[in-house]
């Protein structure tokens, strides 16, 4: 395989090789474009293998009437096996706190999968966990049962905390 | 990269002879069809590689198209999703890159023409801002024949800029669909190319070059 057009001169060639690095010059591609593209694909390679989960409520309290410590708001999730409630914790600049509950309690592990990574817990007992410092930012959960390798995770759809 | 100029990582060089400088295997044409085929078989990090390899290249295709910022980034991120959804329509491996450009040339055409009736003409030179060149001394001849060159194309029509920004970066043009996009005769694409070349060659040579 040649990797240039066999009709391009070579004359042409050194032309277009500078034509290249005027558009990449005058016209660059944002910074941060290929991690949001694999932001999105990870996401849909996740759909593919999971069962997705609905979002019910999302309430937004007013920040501008809180302070940063007790600004909070509330977000449920269901599907047809569990719904998984989450109060979300302004806890510093750019930073949350995601306390959650499970209904009905299983013993499941809990990945937040954010724009810098992912972060794993347990579901306590209780049917509790928490997931602190985590960035703002767009979010996704995927629940995946502890003890059944074989069973289909849950996940979240994306929400912005 | 810390220059204002971005260097020739994304797309393939050739040497000055014109020759190809590399096998395919060691471009990064080849690369992304190992990456994709890789991501085939079950490994999630190549397809990494592929998006930060690619992506810079669909961009610029894309915006030859005239999109703005917001719609060419959606352009971009739906080429990929459809990539993974549909990648066994990808019968060879080697064709993804071809397959990728295709899949957004056709999609920012589809874009452009929803978004104004008319042929995006200067919008593609007007949004675009030049960057403060925050270049070291040494690269600023660099960077001040780069800024002559797009004084230069800047005066071509929009067919020309069009034209020869997806000739750029996409090595071996598909003759038809550029001809199809340009509503030409298919045989016109190269003549045109050529006539465009010439155009920018004559602009370089009245104004002399560094």
């Amino acid at each position: 395989m040649t990797v240039h057009d066999p009709t391009t001169e070579p004359a042409d060639a050194a032309l277009f090789v500078e034509l290249r690095r005027m558009w990449q010059w005058a016209d660059p591609m944002p910074d941060d474009l290929p991690d949001r593209v694999l932001f999105a694909l990870d996401l849909e390679q996740l759909e593919m293998d999971f069962e997705l989960l609905r979002l019910v409520t999302a309430t937004e309290h007013d920040a501008a009437v809180r302070s940063a410590v007790t600004d909070v708001s509330t977000i449920t999730f269901s599907g047809p096996s569990v719904t998984v409630m989450m109060r979300v914790s302004v806890t510093g600049r750019g930073r949350r706190r995601l306390d959650g509950w499970l209904a009905p309690t299983q013993p499941l592990r809990v990945t937040v999968h954010h724009a810098d990574g992912a972060r794993d817990t347990a579901v306590d007992d209780r049917g509790r966990f928490v997931v602190e410092d985590l960035p703002a930012g767009m979010t996704r959960l995927v629940l995946s049962p502890a003890d059944d390798p074989q069973a289909t995770p849950f996940i979240t759809p994306t929400v912005e905390i | 990269m810390e220059t204002g100029i971005p260097r020739q990582q994304d797309v393939p060089e050739t040497a000055g002879g014109g020759e190809p400088v590399a096998t395919a295997a060691g471009t990064p044409w080849g690369n992304a069809s190992r990456c994709f085929r890789a991501w085939k078989d079950g490994d999630r990090a190549a397809l990494d590689e592929l998006v930060r390899r690619v992506t810079p290249v669909l961009w610029q295709v894309i915006r030859s198209y005239g999109l703005d910022q917001t719609s060419a980034e959606d352009v971009v991120q739906n080429t990929w999703l459809t990539l993974i959804r549909k990648s066994d329509q990808v019968r060879d491996d080697q064709a993804v890159l071809r397959w990728l450009t295709m899949t957004a040339r056709r999609e920012a055409w589809r874009v452009a023409q929803a978004q104004t009736r008319s042929y995006p003409t200067e919008e593609a030179v007007i949004e675009v801002s030049l960057p403060v060149s925050r270049s070291p001394e040494t690269e600023v001849v660099e960077t001040d024949s780069i800024r002559r060159l797009w004084g230069h194309v800047g005066q071509l029509d929009a067919r020309c800029q069009h034209l020869l920004r997806v000739v750029a970066f996409q090595q071996r043009p598909d003759y038809a669909a550029l001809a199809s996009r340009l509503e030409m005769p298919m045989g016109s694409v190269g003549p045109t190319r050529s006539r465009c070349l010439a155009k920018l060659r004559t602009l370089m040579m009245s104004e002399g070059r560094g």
